[in-house]
């Protein structure tokens, strides 16, 4: 159950809790109906008893969504005590149920990126933490790892480096296959990215298995450069994606269990 | 005029001739403009950005779009440093929340384009990223989306364009603007990259008129933090 609901600013108002996309009859939905719109797509239920709904909140500020609203387990206040900014950072990310499939709360970081202090607050975390590391390799793995690496990069003066599915890169590149819970993926390089010794940060939005990671880390190792830490926002820690990166150290901001 | 911003024309130049051609890539006859390249050289990224945001900061922009997956690499920056949103607009069933769809053509049957149902609010001003314009046809789409939900597409911004394809055409009247051109003949391998000059101006007819240099020459003063850069007065 949920001991706390995490919201975006002036919900201390409300009487009672919120619905996330409930019926038609939430403002978040008819604020946007219009004749222009054809039908939307509605792929999300929200069958599960664990979340609790929320309903999205007309907000009158001119740049904040109106949509926006969420709630949070209640192991994340274990961070309660932590930098003001994460606290932030963790309220702007929405879960999504059962979505690619029934059964996995998604880690939606779109939300985030729609509130430019919070962003630029994620950035400046790992920017603070890596700048003066001697760090010349940024990379990070398609495609919601190109939004967090680049700003990461220029702000440290590092290469950025794109890791891709296969037949992305147009170069000659290397591979690296990994293991997904049903088959295989691979992930590739373009050759010469990265020269030997140099000194490499990974950076994605979300650690679950680590597999991505791993197979991140293993094609910069194998052209020779350093990995210095993996740098995600978010981490599913009971997938115990930490213990497959070969005693690399992992940095979070947040966790969500 | 690029000829008012001498520093301008400077970067243009590395940043073009950072690029690499690939090739038959992704099939023969195609020259495959790769930027990662270009991400590869710390200065010329940054100087990609900064000519961006130095056009765009100060325009009241509240919205970036980027385009999957190599916007995404240049809009989520531009957006930090003048203080907007970053929108992704991306291919069918990645965007886990409810969506709005738009349909485009391709040379050879149709894609999809997604965005975020409350993602942006009517009435905001927006500009759009990608990498490259080629046909026009994702730009298209991307417009698109976030006309229907009442927005203004101020501009659409690449880095690299291929003029043959007259993608700009397809804009309609929107403008588009880039930081290098490349005036590529198609099947030929390009050794170096002649960026236009004089704003653009000597394009074709019907060419939509750029606003690239027309605004008077950007006052770096107000943008150059301690690494002397547009981002530098964001705190990076």
């Amino acid at each position: 159950m949920f001991s706390q609901s995490f919201l975006c600013s002036d919900f201390s108002s409300l009487s009672k809790p919120p619905r996330f996309f409930s019926d038609s009859s939430s403002s978040a939905i008819t604020t946007l109906s219009s004749t222009h719109f054809p039908p939307l797509s509605f792929r999300s239920s929200f069958a599960s008893p664990r979340i609790k709904q929320l309903e999205g909140q007309r907000e009158t500020r001119k740049n904040f969504p109106s949509f926006l609203c969420f709630s949070v387990d209640s192991t994340m206040s274990a961070w309660d005590g932590e930098d003001p900014r994460v606290r932030d950072i963790k309220t702007k990310i929405r879960v999504i149920p059962n979505f690619p499939k029934p059964g996995i709360m998604f880690q939606d970081i779109t939300t985030l990126l729609l509130d430019p202090k919070a962003f630029k607050d994620t950035i400046d975390l790992f920017v603070e933490r890596y700048k003066n590391r001697n760090i010349s390799v940024v990379a990070s793995i398609e495609a919601r790892g190109f939004i967090f690496g680049p700003p990461i990069a220029l702000a440290i003066g590092a290469k950025f480096v794109p890791l891709r599915k296969p037949r992305k890169l147009p170069g000659e590149v290397i591979s690296e296959e990994y293991v997904l819970e049903y088959g295989k993926d691979c992930l590739e390089m373009h050759v010469g990215a990265v020269e030997t010794g140099e000194r490499a940060l990974v950076v994605d939005d979300l650690v679950a298995t680590g597999g991505t990671l791993s197979a991140a880390m293993n094609l910069l190792e194998r052209a020779g450069a350093e990995v210095v830490e993996c740098a995600c926002v978010i981490e599913l820690p009971d997938l115990k994606g930490r213990e497959r990166l070969k005693g690399k150290p992992l940095f979070v901001l947040v966790e969500s269990h | 005029m690029a000829s008012d911003l001498p520093q301008g024309d400077d970067r243009i130049a590395k940043i073009a001739s950072s690029i690499r051609v690939i090739p038959n890539f992704p099939k023969p006859g195609v020259m495959f403009q790769d930027i990662t390249t270009l991400l590869l050289d710390p200065r010329a990224f940054r100087d990609t950005i900064d000519l961006f945001v130095e056009r765009y900061k100060g325009q009241d922009i509240s919205v970036v779009a980027g385009i999957e997956a190599r916007g995404f690499i240049f809009g989520p920056p531009v957006a930090l440093a003048i203080g907007a949103k970053f929108v992704p607009m991306r291919k069918p069933n990645k965007l886990p929340g409810e969506v709005i769809s738009e349909e485009y053509t391709l040379e050879y049957g149709a894609d999809v384009m997604e965005m975020h149902v409350g993602a942006v609010q009517a009435g905001e001003r927006a500009i759009i990223m990608d990498d490259l314009i080629a046909t026009g046809g994702t730009l298209c789409a991307a417009i698109k989306l976030l006309e229907r939900v009442g927005v203004h597409v101020v501009e659409c911004a690449c880095v690299i364009e291929l003029p043959e394809l007259k993608g700009r055409d397809r804009l309609g009247d929107r403008p588009l603007d880039r930081t290098s051109c490349l005036e590529g003949i198609p099947g030929t391998a390009i050794e170096g990259f002649e960026p236009y000059v004089d704003g653009g101006r000597k394009r074709g007819p019907g060419a939509i008129d750029e606003v690239w240099c027309s605004t008077s020459p950007v006052s770096l003063e107000s943008g150059q933090g301690d690494q002397g850069s547009a981002l530098g007065a964001f705190g990076f």
